[in-house]
């Protein structure tokens, strides 16, 4: 089928099906088109036009008007249908005066129109007119099924990341039924995330992260900050641990120029106070439980996560005073710049004034309501997401919905010791390794969690008092804490020599599963029987923490002049 | 024009942003300083232009900055309109670049 166009490219046009009932014009436009380079079909009425319509799928039509069974225009629409989408120029043939027929002929689907009697170079211009549009319309169409094809592809994998994300990411979550949140995408997925996790002192940390860009481009960043956060958490890192090893894998792994803005916030479970960090997030607000007035704000301070190889110096996480029945609200900028059909911003105020205004139990619900109310329906451009946290003891101790079952107790006998010398100690922590070793060697978390505290009081005494020769009195007066915490520092800093081993084993004894806890420090020592008469006689007030450890092991007894302690904790 | 490049004497340029500073401006924005490799060269985006200002863009400010950070150059920011001053503001991003009101 193929023809030499006018133009002199190559056509894959097809051939030209002309129909005329009239002989003479038929056969002088037959003619022209077979010089132009087309195959010809000619057809002498309607029905025979249609049927080698059907039958040889021309490329291109001309058309008389009048015809002797059926309507030219009639016939155009017939032929249009069996066409489909395939592009099939009509050009209607016509005695009628230009302007008429024109506009006739377009409004019945035909491309142009061609006056009789046909004059070659009118049929020439019009053929390359022609050849043009077709080779526009092919190209838009070729387009058109790769944007397709590219459109399906990226929604599926769209929805794979979605699956994975909320399996992999979401349901380690602490079990947040207390925690009200608000999580919106403004697509297919959701470049914000929250994580809850209870840390091994039966408090709790939660992260609301903000990640540039939507879809798989959040989704890379989600999971190692997930695994990142539980496993960290879990085993008792310092906030600014977790943080620093969140921006450092977010650096590392998210190209130059995406970050994910976040807050992360801890609860003690004395509710006494909260530790609270925002990098890049709107201010994190805590209302006071008792008026409902705002007692604090955090703003931002510091860039988000992944944008800086380390931390600026002097900055760190906030510790607020809070209480039982206050309210801490983390939202996304996605909240603080939701639109109203007119384009106005929802913002802070109108955020802080449905917080305050609303009843300490509804206070979700109010926000919620107020920035539906306000948006109005408005498209949504950014994700947004809400996290409400009711300061409230229920909200410790629970367990995550994925949590791991109760596996046998480990039945095979280890040890593991971890020294650490005057430098390291300056620089390590000893209690995540020592927990991380526990979790590794199949200890239950809801026995990590006991041993966490053991091992933290048993490592503060060898430290503080062992090595640092501090007063552990002060640390229980009112003021003295701060001071006491800058003693620390101080003498800490100034250490020289020292050395305290930790070391853990798990022995069956007496027919039960025993994990031996010690603590060894190079320090003095002291007069153990002289602070067990006194602690015994409930006199020193600063005995208290090893009352505690007392209470949760089976045995504690201090040995080498109280350089040595050794605590058995059955599991 | 959302956005245009002029030089500063003979070790700077200015990258005037104008409308949306937003992932559209993507490709312009890098083809502004890709091939510029004079060493100390200080690039100035001025945003006074500028009415919108979104995290694509904050991401493309960090790439131009790792641009000039291998040129020993610098990037200063200028004149940023309130509301895009407040979100530089909320990333910090006052602690990594100079801006100039």
């Amino acid at each position: 089928m193929n023809g030499i166009a006018p133009s002199g490219a190559q056509t894959l046009l097809g051939p030209a099906l002309v129909v005329d009932d009239d002989p003479t014009s038929r056969l002088v436009l037959e003619r022209m088109l077979l010089a132009e380079g087309y195959q010809v079909l000619a057809a002498i009425n309607g029905g025979d036009a249609v049927g080698q319509f059907a039958a040889a799928s021309p490329g291109l039509v001309f058309l008389d008007v009048m015809l002797p069974d059926i309507d030219g225009y009639e016939v155009a629409r017939q032929i249009r249908e069996l066409a489909g989408d395939r592009y099939v120029p009509l050009v209607f043939l016509s005695s009628l005066s230009e302007g008429e027929a024109l506009t006739r002929c377009i409004a019945a689907g035909g491309d142009d129109f061609l006056s009789k009697p046909c004059r070659r170079e009118v049929l020439r211009a019009k053929l390359t007119a022609i050849e043009r549009t077709r080779r526009l319309y092919e190209r838009a169409r070729r387009q058109n099924d790769e944007l397709n094809l590219l459109h399906d592809r990226m929604q599926r994998d769209q929805e794979i990341a979605e699956q994975v994300f909320s399996a992999a990411v979401m349901a380690d979550n602490a079990a947040s039924d207390l925690l009200q949140t608000l999580l919106r995408s403004a697509d297919t997925f959701n470049g914000d995330i929250m994580l809850s996790a209870p840390t091994p002192q039966g408090g709790l940390c939660v992260l609301l992260g903000d990640f540039t860009g939507h879809g798989l481009a959040a989704a890379i960043g989600a999971l190692p900050l997930s695994q990142t956060f539980h496993a960290m958490v879990g085993k008792g890192f310092g906030m600014q641990e977790v943080l620093t090893e969140i921006n450092a894998k977010l650096r590392h792994l998210l190209p130059t120029g995406m970050f994910m803005a976040g807050c992360l916030v801890r609860l003690e479970p004395d509710l006494s106070h909260a530790t609270i960090w925002n990098s890049g997030m709107p201010d994190v607000l805590i209302r006071d439980g008792a008026s409902g007035a705002l007692r604090a704000r955090v703003p931002s301070q510091h860039p988000p996560l992944g944008v800086l190889p380390r931390f600026l110096p002097g900055v760190a996480p906030l510790s607020l005073e809070i209480a039982n029945g206050d309210t801490i609200l983390l939202c996304s900028d996605g909240v603080t710049e939701a639109s109203d059909p007119g384009g106005e911003l929802f913002g802070e105020a109108r955020l802080e004034a449905a917080v305050c205004d609303a009843p300490a139990d509804a206070i979700f619900a109010r926000v919620t309501a107020s920035l539906d109310a306000f948006t109005r329906g408005a498209h949504q451009d950014d994700d947004i997401s809400l996290v409400v946290i009711p300061c409230q003891p229920a909200l410790f101790g629970r367990r995550p919905q994925g949590g791991e079952g109760t596996p046998g107790l480990p039945t095979t006998s280890w040890a593991w010791s971890l020294r650490l010398e005057a430098d390291s100690l300056r620089s390590t922590d000893p209690l995540p390794l020592a927990i991380g070793h526990l979790a590794a060697m199949g200890i239950p978390e809801a026995h990590r969690q006991p041993l966490f505290m053991i091992l933290a009081e048993l490592f503060s005494n060898a430290l503080e008092h062992g090595l640092l020769g501090l007063d552990s009195c002060l640390k229980h007066e009112t003021d003295g804490f701060v001071a006491y915490y800058a003693q620390r520092e101080q003498a800490l800093a100034a250490l020289a020599d020292g050395a305290i081993t930790l070391s853990l084993a798990c022995r069956q004894e007496d027919g039960q599963a025993v994990i031996v806890l010690g603590m060894t420090d190079t320090g003095p020592g002291f007069d153990v029987d002289g602070l067990e008469r006194a602690t015994a006689g409930g006199r020193l007030p600063c005995g208290r923490g090893i009352q505690v450890v007392r209470g949760l092991c089976r045995s504690l007894v201090f040995l080498d002049q109280g350089r040595r302690v050794e605590a058995r904790y059955v599991l | 024009m959302p956005l245009q490049v002029s030089p500063l004497g003979d070790s700077g340029s200015r990258i005037q942003i104008s409308g949306r500073f937003d992932f559209a401006l993507h490709r312009d924005f890098r083809e502004a300083y890709r091939n510029q490799a004079q060493s100390g060269h200080v690039f100035r985006v001025n945003l006074a232009q500028a009415q919108y200002m979104d995290s694509s863009a904050l991401g493309m400010l960090l790439l131009l900055k790792e641009h000039a950070d291998t040129l020993r150059g610098k990037v200063v920011i200028e004149a940023p309109p309130l509301a895009i001053r407040r979100i530089l503001e909320v990333a910090s991003f006052d602690k990594v670049f100079s801006i100039e009101a």
